[in-house]
């Protein structure tokens, strides 16, 4: 069925600047609350307002660094009202293990683990938890990540070799084996 | 400059990058929401300007309630009972309050056991020819004055 209305000129762009970048925004959004789905609806929150510019006329240079500026407004204003919500920052949701089947104990350790990694990624400057979202869920490389921080590749590689340091050491002072 | 470990590479990959490629990739949506979007119409999401309007929406119709509740007592004021005075009568002693054809009240101060005193309406409900008279009876004990010092 054809659309009844005049398409929206800026529609190709848009789904492309879509296709390129919503993965880049929620990981940034991922990185400060460590919750997928709050993640997932900073995200849509952040493309739907660049989509209202198009509609509105408005002109963007750098869609990516605005989409960037834009998710990581809407993340820390998304703490301040968790923080009126439920008086603290709001809850994570990831260090518990629901166990749907028994699970082999092999699987059991391995939840333990990722569990004890998640509290202490908590732990972690927002800025390192980026440079990690980046790597472990995008695969991005150095070049890359420096590209949507706006710092250089070194700093990437220091900061990247610290964080897993400690992320490390952490681990093992709690006896977890990664 | 150490290059960043791969998977891809040939070396044994390291524990901790496994684990933390494991998290991440875990959380991540799949599969990856399309984008749903027309021109007429923004992105469906959950709107929480929804949620404004009705909350204002809200405030007004509570409003509304309150001054419609307000209204209706003001109409039907008089038709509510005035509360007793001080000494419990509604009117001086002896005289008389219509209530409309054939229901009047009179009331009067009566005695009561152990010296008190009281005030009493008994209001006659008019019923058909040959029934017997119904009365209504309210007493309102009168205070006692303690006297001055």
């Amino acid at each position: 069925m054809k659309s009844r209305a005049k398409a929206n000129p800026h529609r190709a762009e848009f789904e492309a600047i879509y296709q390129r970048h919503t993965r880049e925004v929620w990981a940034i959004v991922y990185a400060r609350w460590l919750n997928a789905d709050v993640a997932l609806d900073i995200m849509q929150e952040a493309f739907l307002r660049l989509w209202k510019q198009f509609q509105d006329g408005g002109e963007i240079l750098n869609p990516r660094a605005w989409l960037l500026r834009v998710a990581r407004n809407l993340a820390e204003d998304h703490a301040k009202s968790a923080f009126r919500r439920n008086g603290t920052q709001a809850p994570q949701t990831m260090n518990g293990v629901s166990a749907r089947d028994a699970f082999p104990l092999e699987r059991m350790e391995r939840d333990e683990t990722i569990g004890q990694l998640r509290k202490e990624m908590d732990r972690l400057a927002p800025a390192d938890r980026e440079i990690l979202t980046l790597r472990y869920a995008l695969d991005y490389d150095a070049g890359e990540i420096a590209d949507i921080l706006n710092i250089n590749a070194t700093a990437v590689h220091m900061r990247l070799s610290r964080a897993r340091q400690r992320l490390g050491e952490r681990l093992t002072g709690q006896g977890v084996v990664p | 400059m150490t290059t960043l470990p791969s998977k891809s590479q040939g070396q044994p990959a390291d524990n901790l990058d496994c684990t933390l490629r494991e998290l991440f990739q875990a959380e991540m949506p799949v599969p990856w929401p399309q984008l749903m979007v027309n021109d007429e119409a923004p992105i469906r999401r959950r709107s929480s300007e929804r949620r404004r309007f009705l909350g204002s929406y809200g405030r007004f119709a509570v409003a509304a309630a309150i001054g419609v509740m307000l209204l209706g007592y003001l109409a039907l004021a008089e038709s509510f009972p005035q509360r007793a005075g001080r000494d419990g009568t509604l009117a001086p002693v002896g005289s008389t309050i219509s209530k409309g054809v054939g229901r009047e009240l009179t009331p009067r101060r009566v005695p009561l056991p152990g010296g008190k005193e009281a005030i009493l309406w008994d209001e006659m409900i008019p019923g058909n020819v040959g029934e017997r008279p119904r009365f209504i009876v309210n007493v309102h004990p009168v205070p006692e004055t303690k006297p001055r010092r």
